[in-house]
């Protein structure tokens, strides 16, 4: 029994959530309370049928659901979400026809949103015109033109603004164009000049002849604006924008008012209203006959018992419930503490685990933090990295690649302390009271420190290459897996030799011996490895990677020291100037350690996960799996009105 | 401090080491980086690995690191 438990451990830690593809039917009558239990429980991917039957469709009502959905999404980006609520006073979701009611309740409120954007669009439209008109009348102050007078039924005006070079040229062109024409000239700044040309309407095609030979651009002036002198249409129009200012205002006030008042509400009906449209919609994907309907999906092995007694009280047993089997690759699923659920993004760096390969997430997790604590194990920057990862993780959003980022930044911190202590570093200095537990000295024992490396990168190589063998063994690839068992005798002699011949590490019959039985099973893996033999040269460079981590380690360290020696302050006097020397030499030594801090953190995570993901990783993970993304409901504002358990049964 | 002939060029044999990694690894980053950018601005979603792929030639001086941390051991600088 214990056996089994352990075995269920292991394949709990290294294979991903065991999946069930099934087969549900049931009586049409059902649906509704099938698919609305389904949403809840969020258990099942649900799949295209394969089956040779007719497509079902979206439940009937989708289209009034659709329209009230467009309906109250829109009139909620309208609303600003109210800051500083601390608790929402959640709505129960009980059935389709009470959301379409509140809905429907909501309609005046609705309405009033749409009116008052659209009071204020136009409001900010006629603000816009007003500024332009403003723009364009402003050339005219001091000219004395009042369009009112001018207005006739014989004569008509062009305004054009003309580069003062050719001012001369235009005037002769009027004057030898023989037209009857006044004009009122206004220099606007260095360059150029207004014309404000007033002529007979007969003549309006020779005039507009030379203006389009001449003028750099036509001001096209609305003569029901232009009724009054320019000094007194911009005091109009001034008032106007004061007056339309107000107004806007008052629209802004009403709706943040509204905003405040009923934004949860409207937000809950929403949220409402885009369960019931998923609910609709999923039909979609199911297959039907005459008088029943079928689902096909994934499910974790684990849920299926629950499953079966939601079906059981829902259709009081009428339903049909198979196990499908198949050969078809099965959605991942990752379950994981929470904690750990940022490592799962890391690994989205590379590729989601197939559902029917080992699992390396715990192995990553597990290594990722020693390479990243050895990398900058230092206890100040420990503490300052976890400070700063907790700050970053305060200011953003829960969800996304910095929050993600910032976890694992906070959880690594303390591998970083607790090598730290073992290398007895603190901000670059040692202390004497850590030398009793010091076992790592970074400027001192180089050469150990790269053979431990190495023998790192080995360990993991081989580790590597006996999670290959399994993931081989079990996909039937025998000739291969059998290729990654004899890379282990390769890896380990390979190894023997190199440390016999360069370091004197073993005797030199060993070290032959070993060397000999290196090449021999090198060429036997080369062998059965066929188009994988070319990854064989792979052996030796990577575990020659790991030795990166003497030197992010070995460059952190340095830079720490350095920046200890040239800024460390010290007080030799209580006088005014060496306290400030004091104080600004600390401050340039903070801000360089927490520099020096950042860039261990970027280059921790980086090298970290490269050395997982790119020297352990490709031994043997295939990756690309399917996501699980179960038919699931997501609320904020609601909840699900409570299922009843008691008439539950179980029958299989 | 005084070192041999010897020592010195073993010294500058070591610097040549990591000076031929680290070019070697910016060369093939500069390139590395700039498609890396053009995947990220089409395909944010890429970012994971377009890092990845960044990063990858950085083995090129690691090894530069190792061959000049064995060269130093040799002649005893450390």
């Amino acid at each position: 029994m214990s056996v089994v438990l352990k075995l269920s451990l292991i394949s709990q830690i290294f294979y991903t959530e065991q999946m069930q593809k099934i087969r549900i039917i049931a009586l049409e009558n059902k649906k509704y309370g099938i698919i609305a239990e389904l949403h809840k429980m969020g258990v099942l991917d649900i799949r295209k049928s394969s089956l040779q039957l007719n497509d079902d469709k979206a439940l009937p009502n989708i289209q009034i659901i659709s329209e009230e959905l467009i309906k109250i999404r829109s009139a909620l980006t309208f609303l600003d979400k109210p800051k500083n609520i601390v608790e929402i006073n959640k709505m129960e979701h009980k059935s389709l026809e009470e959301v379409l009611n509140l809905s429907n309740n909501t309609k005046p409120l609705v309405n009033r949103i749409f009116s008052l954007v659209e009071s204020k669009r136009s409001f900010l439209e006629e603000n816009n015109e007003i500024n332009n008109n403003l723009k364009n009348i402003s050339l005219f102050i001091g000219t004395g033109i009042n369009l009112k007078k001018i207005k006739s039924e014989s004569l008509e005006f062009f305004a054009i603004i003309v580069n003062n070079k050719k001012n001369l040229r235009i005037l002769h062109a009027l004057k030898s164009a023989s037209v009857n024409y006044e004009n009122i000239i206004k220099k606007i700044n260095k360059n150029t000049t207004l014309f404000f040309i007033i002529f007979d309407k007969r003549d309006k095609q020779k005039i507009e002849n030379i203006i389009n030979n001449y003028a750099d651009e036509r001001i096209e002036l609305n003569d029901k604006l232009f009724d009054d002198y320019p000094e007194n249409i911009i005091k109009k129009l001034n008032i106007r924008k004061v007056e339309i200012k107000k107004q806007v205002n008052k629209i802004n006030n009403e709706l943040q008012d509204i905003s405040k008042k009923e934004y949860h509400h409207i937000a809950a009906i929403l949220e409402m209203i885009e369960i019931e449209y998923e609910r609709s919609k999923i039909p979609e994907n199911f297959k039907k006959t005459e008088k029943t309907f079928i689902i096909e999906g994934w499910v974790p092995i684990k849920k299926v018992n629950k499953l079966m007694s939601v079906l059981e009280n829902l259709t009081n047993g009428d339903y049909y419930f198979e196990e499908i089997k198949t050969n078809e690759l099965a959605p991942t699923l990752l379950n994981r503490p929470s904690i750990f659920k940022p490592f799962d993004y890391l690994m989205g760096f590379y590729s989601l685990p197939r559902s029917d390969e080992i699992d390396p997430t715990w192995i990553f997790i597990f290594s990722f933090m020693i390479f990243y604590g050895l990398m900058i194990s230092d206890i100040g920057y420990g503490i300052l990295s976890l400070i700063i990862a907790l700050l970053i993780m305060k200011k953003v959003s829960k969800e996304g690649l910095v929050y993600n980022v910032s976890k694992i930044w906070a959880l690594s911190s303390i591998p970083v302390i607790i090598f730290g202590l073992l290398s007895n570093q603190v901000f670059g200095y040692s202390l004497s009271i850590l030398n009793s537990i010091q076992i790592i000295n970074w400027n001192r024992n180089i050469p150990s420190i790269i053979v431990f490396t190495v023998l790192v990168g080995v360990f993991y190589v081989i580790l590597g290459q006996i999670l290959s063998f399994f993931n081989k063994y079990k996909h039937h690839e025998k000739k291969l897996a059998v290729s990654k068992l004899i890379s282990i005798v390769t890896i380990i002699t390979g190894t023997v030799a190199i440390a016999g011949f360069l370091f004197h590490s073993f005797s030199i019959a060993l070290s032959e011996t070993s060397a000999i039985t290196a090449l021999i099973t090198f060429e036997i893996t080369a062998i059965l490895s066929g188009k994988e033999a070319s990854e064989l040269t792979n052996l030796i460079s990577h575990p020659l990677s790991f030795t990166r981590i003497l030197g992010f380690g070995l460059a952190s360290i340095i830079i720490a020291s350095l920046i200890d020696k040239a800024f460390t302050p010290t007080l030799s006097s209580f006088s005014i100037v060496n306290v400030l020397i004091f104080i600004v030499l600390l401050i340039i030594l903070l801000i360089l350690h927490i520099l020096n801090v950042i860039v261990g953190m970027f280059e921790g995570i980086v090298q970290g996960a490269r050395l997982n993901l790119v020297e352990f990783f490709s031994k043997f993970y295939i990756g690309n799996g399917i996501k699980f993304k179960p038919y699931s409901e997501k609320r904020q504002y609601t909840y699900a009105q409570k299922y009843n358990k008691n008439k539950a049964r179980v029958k299989k | 401090m005084t070192i041999d002939l010897g020592t010195a060029i073993a010294a500058i044999g070591a610097g040549i080491a990591i000076l031929g990694g680290a070019y070697g690894t910016g060369v093939a980053q500069a390139a590395i980086g700039s498609a890396g950018m053009g995947l990220i601005a089409e395909k944010p979603e890429q970012f994971g690995s377009a890092l990845l792929l960044l990063v990858i030639p950085e083995t090129l001086v690691i090894f530069g690191f190792v061959i000049a941390i064995l060269i130093l051991l040799g002649v005893g600088l450390i």
